[in-house]
């Protein structure tokens, strides 16, 4: 047994007060987790303590919190390694997550936020016509690819802290991006592209997200949002030719070619290019002309901060020649591929590695 | 959705009301079912007797009793968990008593229930449903239904 100490974020919404922080001191061994914490304070010291939870075993998704700033589950963080990440060395602080109302203490509207948005892409499967007498018979790679955005328990722990959705509280988010690959990447769905459109062409949709790798590190499942995102722009840029309204597509392409022929990104040519075409005339195209005035803010901004200098508008940074070589043998080696790899890191190893194979037995007899 | 009659609305909000009113002078629901866990995880969980039964029993009646005045915190009407811990704890000690019940009831061993004091099975007296109700009491009552053999005969575990 040790003694652990718990700050708690309170916040009643009938008392009309701004919430407040609340300590308790609570006695479990190290290996028990936060939830088991809270729940001790919340039966020994204060009832009123609101806080979701059902399975304790990391399966129900119900007890998504911040533990010291960090989104994951209650359950599923250990009490040493929550003093180990304690910012003050000895005070485990835990609030509800972010990005959705909080209707008291900890709980927040799940509903408000991360339901609405997974009901937005459709969650489930949608038959080809005509329907098959029998079964499909789905070959088992395709279910592996799901596999890893099947693994969601809805926790909300990637929604409480995705930078684009603090921003844009209208982005689709993760989760619910994750869930549109489940079925993206279900051969027996009929609504690939269409979903793909959907999702290229709403504003708040697959283009909004910035890469930040937030909702990896938060996944208590492994179930890394951001690649499943990634995994649908691929499928809808490449495979399906989606070009979207918002520029997404186009702003990619004209990422992945400027680092292509000069190693590293041309910040200045980045936008002009990502409106008008793919090539240094694309300043010039009257589409160009439009879009860049309307972000005419946001290149004031860079220029500003330094990000963009004006003489870095004329001219790509200085990189080594035989650097710039590496650069383009990488992506010869990728575009030289006669298909798309994609990695699905969630599941590793063989069906076989499970039994007890011969040669183990042997070296255990051995 | 079925239709709830407002009366029937009413005695339950009554009931809420009741409990979040409460004064602190009882025992916390949460201590109640602390107590309750543990008493039926010692006695009544698979290993059975005669003793440890009737032990349990004493205990859940007194924990009844005790629930009759046991306090909530959270006097709020938003998620109000503290207040929903006590309406299931009524339940948790209904259940529980019923299964001590049924379990000094039956003396034999069957499935998950062994007693220490019966340890065999014992088909001629104790082939048949042992059935808990309240009906609206506060003691339950034991009576028997037969069971209905279809595809598989019982037989004797032996593993
Ligand atoms: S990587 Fe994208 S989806 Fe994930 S948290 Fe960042 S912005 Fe949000
Ligand atoms: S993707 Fe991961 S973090 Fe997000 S809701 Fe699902 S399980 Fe939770
Ligand atoms: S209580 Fe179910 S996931 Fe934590």
């Amino acid at each position: 047994m040790a003694e652990f100490k718990l700050k708690l974020r309170r916040y009643n919404p009938e008392t009309g007060e701004a919430p407040y922080w609340q300590e308790h001191t609570v006695e479990l061994e190290p290996h028990r987790s936060v939830l088991e914490a809270i729940l001790q304070a919340k039966n020994n010291e204060d009832g009123s303590i609101g806080v979701r939870c059902s399975c304790k075993a990391a399966i129900c998704g119900s007890c998504g919190v911040r533990v010291n700033g960090k989104p994951g589950l209650a359950c599923h963080t250990h009490l040493d390694a929550a003093l180990a990440s304690a910012k003050d060395g000895e005070t485990i602080v835990v609030e509800p997550m972010g990005n959705m109302p909080v209707i008291k203490d900890l709980i927040v509207d799940m509903d408000a936020v991360h339901w609405k948005k997974i009901q937005r892409v459709t969650p489930w499967l949608v038959n080809r016509e005509p329907v098959p007498e029998r079964e499909y018979i789905v070959p088992r790679e395709s279910m592996v690819d799901v596999t890893q955005s099947m693994a969601c328990i809805q926790c909300g722990a990637c929604v409480s802290d995705c930078l684009s959705m603090e921003v844009d509280p209208l982005f689709i988010g993760p989760a619910a991006l994750a869930k549109s690959y489940r079925f993206v990447g279900d051969p027996r769905d009929d609504m690939q592209q269409v979903r793909l459109k959907d999702l290229s062409e709403d504003p708040h949709g697959i283009y909004d997200c910035t890469h930040c790798f937030k909702c990896i590190e938060a996944c208590p499942k492994g179930v890394a949002p951001m690649s499943q995102i990634m995994r649908l722009r691929r499928i809808a840029g490449n495979d399906h030719h989606i070009v979207d309204r918002n520029n997404g597509d186009r702003h990619e392409r004209a990422f992945v070619s400027l680092i292509r022929d000069h190693g590293l990104l041309w910040e200045a040519e980045l936008l002009p290019r990502s409106y008008g075409g793919d090539s240094w005339f694309g300043k010039f195209h009257p589409h160009a002309g439009k879009e860049l005035l309307s972000s005419l803010p946001a290149i004031t901004k860079a220029l500003l901060r330094g990000k963009v200098t004006p003489m870095g508008a004329l001219k790509p940074h200085d990189i080594p020649a035989k650097d710039l070589e590496q650069v383009q043998r990488i992506y010869k080696t990728v575009e030289e591929r006669e298909e798309r790899v994609e990695f699905n890191l969630y599941i590793s190893g063989k069906d076989e590695d499970l039994l007890p194979s011969s040669t183990a037995t042997e070296e255990a007899s051995a | 959705m079925p239709e709830v009659d407002d009366a029937k609305l009413h005695e339950d909000e009554q009931r809420l009301k009741e409990i979040i009113e409460r004064p602190k002078t009882g025992r916390r629901v949460s201590e109640i079912k602390d107590e309750l866990g543990t008493t039926m995880n010692q006695y009544v969980a698979v290993y059975r007797e005669e003793e440890g039964l009737q032990k349990a029993h004493e205990v859940v009646r007194r924990l009844k009793e005790e629930a009759k005045t046991a306090y909530v915190d959270d006097q709020g009407t938003v998620f109000n968990q503290d207040v929903l811990g006590a309406v299931e704890l009524g339940y948790m000690l209904d259940c529980s008593e019923a299964i001590v019940v049924a379990a000094i009831e039956r003396k034999e061993s069957r499935g998950a229930q062994f007693r220490v004091d019966y340890p065999d099975r014992n088909d001629e007296e104790w082939q048949k449903h042992i059935d808990i109700s309240r009906n609206g009491d506060d003691v339950p009552h034991v009576s028997y239904s037969p069971v209905t053999i279809t595809q598989w005969e019982p037989e004797e575990r032996k593993y």
